[in-house]
């Protein structure tokens, strides 16, 4: 089968990133989900979960850029973040985001930034997996469909 | 379990699901897993939204699963207007797992709390909670009441004849019965959807024993389902009596509605307090309740016949058009021998008070005027949540008055202010839904919101007994409720939103197509929705960055407007499911919804991702039927 090798990538990249706790179970409860739900799922989902990373992290970045930081709005993000990451399963940036919570309520501004950096990181190193997941993913389907054809 | 449930045999399939989070992602992922479990299920981002669902068809969901934390809305306050207006259990959802939230949850009347992220597990269970609660509610009515008999079904109460379900119609059992048989034919999974079905029959209907007992003459009595119109009479009582000598007696008799026990009505009301208390914070023995509540009208106006007309909300519905009120409050003044002339009534302009000033004059500083102001601007202190029925409207005017004495209100054309000396100022426009119809509590407070009329189309739903406000304004003045229904074509226009939906008064709003919401106008046959994106407080972004993204992915909904809303509107989401053939329909109905707790939120209304659930071949024939009905959506945009 064309998409062997494929497939076997992919799941040395998922195990790896279960293995470093990028991800955890409630990500194998997404795969779950794709499985009965049919291919595209989890592409969508993760995909989702960048974009909107993406821009909670921008926002943050402004949020604390302020000269007077509105720790509020900061909370929320954040909170939000750690919801949706949880949802997908990305254990570390949810983590990350536990402790950013923890320093936002103490209104400590440079915590929050020490931690926004943290979850950057995090998320960014994230994303360059899901990106090469979904990938591989499509590369697999695109094999698979062929060879069924 | 209902018969049907039971035949059925797919139980709990089908289980009706309405998700709210501001989350996309949490929203998609929910969705799929609740899909999984073979329920039904739409989402929303908004909770605006899904309270204009909820409140489009009653009958259209068994349980709602809601996020605490959103933007628009607390989700603790949609929780209590849920369990208030339509009485579904709801499950918080939260990443917040911290004890005192988790248990403001529970107080707050929260079936469930799940902690992200919810798994499967969790979902599979959640029926339990549907089931639960309607066997407990049965099972209360029946040890409460115990009189009520068949016999009464047929009694053409206002809430009889009114058709808030769908097809449900009739309260008699043999309409009922077929009913009840063929939805149960239609509906694939019928079970719940009798179940349902029932659950939104008036406390008459319910009589017909159609229900978990299965034997009508048992003294298993179906739980007393808070139908509008039932609401509306309860309000009405209460209002009557005064909201401080309300008691359940006095209530239940003043209601005269046969089978309603007086348990029944002890229990609505401490909901019902419960919700005004947090509308307004006032408590419930807060001394300066402004006279509406209080049965006798105060010597300011006489609504004499007229009775308890809460003008406000009339007009706010849109239900009267600003002539009529005109002419109305002339009826009004005439009757009630006040003499002085209807000053204008301009909406957002102070009305020459007739009479002596009431309590409510006395609160408030602006001495003769029942300055209704409407405010549009939806800065509403308390949250003119949907629901204001004439207490409410009539505790939130109060502090509205007492905080913003002369705001004018942008107003929808002319608002014709009642001189009660009632200072209307929400700065929504309230439209009333069936319910606040009829909750014409005047008393000395005729505060007419005007209200965009939009939508002429009718609601089944919404027709209550009081609907048909407008059409005979003249009527008004002598009549109760029922001459209030002459809002009629009026009233229905904002019948997607049983509850009444915060309209901001615009000018643009009469009855055309625009239907405006808080502060922008959302035209809805254009899709357009002039909300700014900034004031979604992340939601809007994020649901534009999940459209977009989903776009990317995989969904091919063209999002001509760089707001979420239009991205909403014309993707192809279908509240229901399959009811929604016309998006625009369908986006004008959910963005009728109410102005949540912000109310002031513009055109948070816009349709948010609001998925249809992905196999609902019968949704239409759900309750919700009223889904496929065009007029039911009011604001059609086709005024």
């Amino acid at each position: 089968m064309a998409s062997a090798p494929l497939k076997a990538q992919l799941t040395d990249l998922l195990n790896s990133m279960f293995a470093m706790d990028f991800l955890d179970e409630q990500f194998k409860e997404l795969q779950m989900l794709e499985e009965a739900s049919g291919p595209g799922f989890l592409a969508e989902v993760v995909t989702l979960f960048c974009g909107d990373a993406e821009r909670i992290i921008s926002q943050l970045s402004v949020l604390l850029n302020e000269p007077v930081v509105d720790f509020g709005k900061v909370d929320a993000n954040v909170h939000q973040l750690k919801g949706s990451s949880s949802s997908v399963g990305a254990k570390r940036v949810a983590l990350v985001c536990v402790k950013f919570r923890n320093v936002c309520q103490e209104n400590d501004k440079e915590g929050c930034i020490a931690a926004l950096h943290e979850i950057r990181h995090e998320f960014d190193e994230l994303h360059k997996k899901f990106q090469t997941m979904v990938q591989l993913e499509q590369q697999i389907q695109v094999l698979d469909s062929k060879q069924m054809n | 379990m209902d018969r049907a449930d039971v035949d059925e045999g797919q139980f709990p399939a089908g289980l009706r699901v309405l998700v709210v989070d501001d989350d996309v992602i949490v929203l998609r992922v929910l969705k799929t897993m609740l899909l999984q479990c073979r329920y039904e299920v739409t989402t929303c981002s908004q909770a605006a939204t899904a309270l204009a669902l909820l409140r489009e068809s009653k009958d259209t969901y068994h349980l709602v699963l809601s996020d605490v934390h959103m933007p628009d809305m607390d989700g603790f306050k949609l929780l209590e207007l849920v369990g208030l207006e339509m009485d579904l259990p709801v499950i918080m959802m939260s990443a917040d797992a911290r004890t005192n939230i988790v248990m403001k949850g529970i107080k707050h009347g929260a079936c469930d709390y799940l902690i992200k992220p919810v798994r499967m597990e969790e979902l599979k269970n959640i029926w339990q909670h549907v089931v639960r609660k309607k066997w407990s509610d049965n099972n209360r009515d029946l040890e409460n009441s115990g009189s009520f008999e068949e016999s009464d079904r047929n009694i053409p109460n206002n809430n009889v004849n009114i058709n808030n379900n769908t097809n449900n119609n009739s309260n008699k059992r043999v309409a009922e019965d077929a009913e009840y048989a063929s939805s149960v034919n239609e509906d694939g999974s019928g079970g719940w959807k009798s179940s349902q079905k029932k659950k939104r029959c008036t406390v008459k209907e319910e009589e017909e024993g159609e229900t978990e007992s299965a034997d009508p003459s048992s003294s298993k009595k179906p739980r007393v389902v808070w139908s509008v119109e039932l609401h509306q009479q309860f309000v009405n009582a209460v209002n009557q009596l005064g909201i401080e000598k309300a008691v359940p007696k006095r209530i239940l008799e003043l209601m005269n509605v046969p089978g309603l026990t007086r348990e029944n009505v002890a229990s609505h009301l401490q909901k019902f307090r419960l919700y005004l208390k947090r509308l307004s914070g006032v408590t419930q023995h807060h001394p300066g309740l402004p006279n509406p509540f209080c049965g006798p009208v105060s010597t300011n106006i006489k609504t004499g016949p007229l009775g308890r007309l809460d003008f406000e909300t009339l007009v706010a519905s849109g239900h009267i058009p600003p002539q009529a009120l005109a002419v109305l409050e002339e009826e009004l003044l005439t009757q009630n021998g006040s003499k002085q002339p209807i000053r204008e009534i301009a909406f957002g302009q102070p009305l020459v008070k007739c009479g002596p000033p009431t309590s409510l004059t006395r609160q408030f500083p602006q001495s003769n005027l029942s300055n209704i102001t409407i405010n549009p601007s939806l800065d509403m202190p308390p949250s003119f949540s949907n629901w204001p029925s004439n207490n409410d409207i009539a505790q939130i005017m109060h502090q509205q008055q007492q905080q913003q004495q002369q705001q004018v209100v942008g107003s929808v054309g002319s608002v014709p202010q009642p001189n009660a000396s009632l200072n209307v100022q929400p700065s929504c426009l309230v439209i009333p839904s069936s319910q606040q119809m009829n909750n014409f509590q005047v008393s000395d407070n005729a505060i007419l919101a005007s209200q965009s009329q939009q939508s002429p189309s009718q609601g089944s739903g919404f027709q209550t007994g009081s609907s048909t406000l407008v059409q005979s304004p003249m009527m008004l003045p002598s009549q109760s409720l029922s001459s209030l229904q002459g809002m009629g074509s009026a009233n229905q226009n904002f019948q997607i939103n049983q509850g009444s939906s915060i309209i901001a008064s615009q000018p643009s709003i009469s009855g055309n197509s625009s239907y405006t919401t808080v502060g922008s106008v959302v035209d809805y046959n254009n899709n357009l929705i002039s909300t700014p994106k900034n004031l979604r407080f992340g939601v809007g972004q994020i649901v534009d960055e999940g459209l977009k993204t989903m776009t990317a992915a995989s969904n091919n909904n063209s999002f001509s407007m760089p707001g979420m809303m239009s991205g909403m509107m014309n993707s192809g989401v279908a509240v229901s499911g399959a009811l929604m053939s016309d998006n625009n329909r369908q986006v004008r109905r959910n963005n009728l919804g109410f102005v949540g707790k912000g109310t002031c939120l513009p055109s948070r209304f816009a349709m948010d991702e609001i998925e249809s659930p992905t196999n609902l071949p019968n949704f239409s024939q759900i309750g919700g039927g009223d889904l496929v009905n065009p007029e039911n959506f009011g604001l059609d945009g086709q005024i």
